[in-house]
């Protein structure tokens, strides 16, 4: 009788890790370099500016401020947030290279224990093989000297692992990598085919849902929309609130019922803003507070500011804790056509598709304002069709999304023989705002800063959508930032808007 | 010009020392994308690679081309502002005058244009045999 023991394969060990992990010291040296890059930045820029500073005694005349303040406002937003990436970056780095020591003991037994594993005779034998090979005088190799499956089992067990383990280290630092730069591009393909398909299945709906949605794109996994109105338009909207909305906070309405109260909370009530008459005469205020914009100084803006019932007033102070998560906005003046853009999230606190269909008939069913549903068939409903387009462009792997792709899209739909560089740069110009209000913190302040010295046109001020009367007046108010002044207070409040009460990334810009 | 006040001697001279200073930040971008393609090379991972590439060529890059150039558009503008001041036509009235100084430099705060290809100064870093080369 023969004994042919059981063959056991080996184990490659680079299936479940590499053979050798990255040079730490050299991550370490090159990372620091990176920091050391932004450290240069700042540096540099103090330094220039201080110089810059010294034309101070030198010059004065009419509107002086700009001139003395040109560095500044031209580079301060986009050298913070550059600064700001270094570091993290280079700090992501670092945190890999301390994980990857802390792993580098296990990955060291793992290979030891592959290679251990690997030299040991290749066959099992059972206790049946190996009585039979002592009755014909056969010596085989102990059971110790030999592999099994259960030795084999255990060790890729050890392997998966390890492996798990170290991908974790990597994804870390990925995404470590990833939150660090203010465009947010995504680095391998979060949107994989299934979530595009997703988007553009969820697009038809609430299309109809929105009426006035021209534009649907996934931010981080929620329904995004653009619509835009002008003066007459805001002025419905202070009035009324959303279109609709006002059935929110009426008990015998569906909507009113259907709505839990968490929800209808963050909707704000038109007639509890104080003075049930502000909004009358909205048009005049707005054709005034339109005119007012092309001004600059305090003086307009605490006149605005005084305008504004208590009400209104509480909740711009009020909001930063009420405004929630649900809608958030961004709005921007066109001034080419005197509209107004605003970019919508609608942010369910659940990733997408996350409406329930009855609530989206429902809302169908309310026939939202008509007249934005020659949106459609406008720039915006033109730029709808070619973000199909970017998501493809997303679909194929290159990922650019966000700012990033509004900014393309648009350079696409303008002209869909752009070359790719030219896509890509308006992508860039367009994170290049946006991105840095992602970035958070002070930065926006500046980015306002900067925008409001920049002549006029371009102002994109992140402004947290709270639905109706506010969502109206911080729009103008974003406007108001093209004049001057005002720009670093609404940046500042938007700050303060976003560090307290958004917890999300808010994305979405769409140029003046 | 009522109101108006230049000292263009002393103006030029803060204005070109602040250009001085700032031109060190000329090719900077290069300098970011050999550390950042040494870094990723160190940690020889392909993710953490691509990552970073992404970072420099949609961010890091044009942010540091960008801001370069704003400050240099920033010290261009204002020495506009001077030639202006200085150099318009005798006949211009005040108020011609003041609007093309206020035109200049408003003219110097709008955004630049970016492409991939531009650069503040020097040449991309060349790729290191067996590393990541963005």
């Amino acid at each position: 009788m023969s004994i042919t023991g059981t063959y056991i394969l080996g184990v490659t060990f680079t299936d479940y890790l590499p053979a050798e992990l990255g040079d730490t010291g050299s991550m370490d040296t090159h990372a620091q370099a990176l920091q050391d890059h932004g450290k240069t930045l700042t540096d540099t820029w103090s330094d220039a500016r201080s110089a810059y500073n010294g034309v101070k005694p030198h010059v004065d005349f009419p509107g002086v401020e700009d001139f003395e303040l040109a560095f500044e406002n031209n580079t301060q937003a986009t050298k913070e947030t550059l600064a700001e990436g270094l570091e993290r970056i280079g700090q992501a780095v670092k945190d890999f290279s301390s994980a990857v020591s802390g792993f580098s003991s296990q990955h060291a037994n793992l290979k030891s224990a592959t290679e251990a594993f690997n030299d040991l005779h290749p066959y099992y034998y059972s206790e049946y093989d190996r009585t039979v090979a002592a009755e014909q005088g056969i010596v085989l190799p102990t059971a110790s000297e030999c592999r099994s499956s259960g030795k084999r089992s255990d060790l890729t067990r050890s392997l998966r692992h390890g492996k798990d383990r170290y991908q974790g280290i990597i994804d870390d630092c990925v995404r470590a990598i990833k939150d660090s730069s203010p465009a947010s591009m995504p680095v391998d393909k979060p949107f994989a085919l299934e979530r595009v398909e997703a988007l553009m299945g969820a697009y038809d709906t609430t299309l109809a849902w929105v009426g006035r949605a021209a534009y649907i794109q996934d931010h981080n996994g929620r329904l995004g929309f653009l619509w835009e109105f002008d003066q007459a338009s805001v002025s419905t909207f202070v009035q009324n609130g959303v279109p609709g909305w006002t059935k929110v906070h009426d008990k015998d309405s569906w909507l009113g019922a259907v709505l839990p109260d968490r929800i209808k909370d963050r909707i704000p009530n038109v007639e509890n803003l104080g003075d049930a008459n502000f909004a009358k005469n909205l048009d005049q205020k707005y054709a005034g507070f339109l005119d007012g914009m092309q001004t600059r100084g305090k003086v307009y803006w605490a006149r605005f500011l005084d305008e504004l019932p208590p009400g209104a007033q509480d909740w711009l102070v009020s909001s930063t804790t009420r405004t929630s998560d649900f809608f958030h906005s961004n709005f921007v003046l066109n001034e080419s056509t005197g509209k107004y853009v605003a970019a919508t999230t609608l942010m369910t606190g659940k990733k997408l598709p996350s409406l329930p269909q009855s609530l989206v008939r429902k809302i169908d069913d309310l026939n939202l304002d008509d007249k934005l549903k020659a949106l459609e068939n406008s720039k915006f409903g033109n730029v709808m069709k070619h973000g199909g387009k970017a998501l493809g462009v997303a679909d194929a792997g290159l990922n650019y999304y966000g700012a990033y792709t509004e900014g393309y899209n648009e350079a696409l739909a303008d002209n869909p023989h752009a070359s790719e560089d030219e896509l890509r740069s308006e992508g860039v110009k367009t994170a290049l705002v946006e991105g840095t209000f992602e970035t958070g913190g002070s930065i926006v302040g500046g980015v306002v800063g900067r925008t409001a010295g920049a002549a006029v046109g371009q102002a994109l001020i992140p402004i947290p959508g709270v639905g109706a009367a506010i969502g109206g007046f911080v729009g103008g108010m974003a406007g108001e930032a093209v004049g001057g002044w005002a720009g670093k207070h609404v940046g500042d409040f938007a700050n303060e808007v976003r560090k307290e009460g958004l917890g999300g990334a808010i994305k979405g810009l769409f140029g003046g | 010009m009522d109101g108006y006040d230049i000292d263009k001697a002393g103006a030029r001279g803060a204005i070109a020392s602040a250009r001085s200073i700032w031109s060190g930040l000329h090719g900077l971008e290069n300098s970011i994308e050999a550390s950042g393609e040494a870094a990723a090379t160190a940690t020889q991972e392909d993710d953490i690679n691509a990552a970073m590439s992404h970072a420099f060529t949609n961010f890091l890059r044009p942010f540091t081309v960008i801001t370069v150039q704003m400050g240099d558009r920033a010290f261009d503008g204002a020495d506009n502002v001077i030639n202006i001041y200085e150099t318009a036509d005798s006949e211009m009235s005040d108020n011609a005058k003041a609007q093309g100084m206020a035109g200049a430099l408003a003219e110097s705060q709008e955004l630049t244009s970016y492409n991939g290809s531009e650069s503040t100064g020097g040449k991309r870093p060349e790729a290191v045999d067996g590393g990541y080369d963005w």
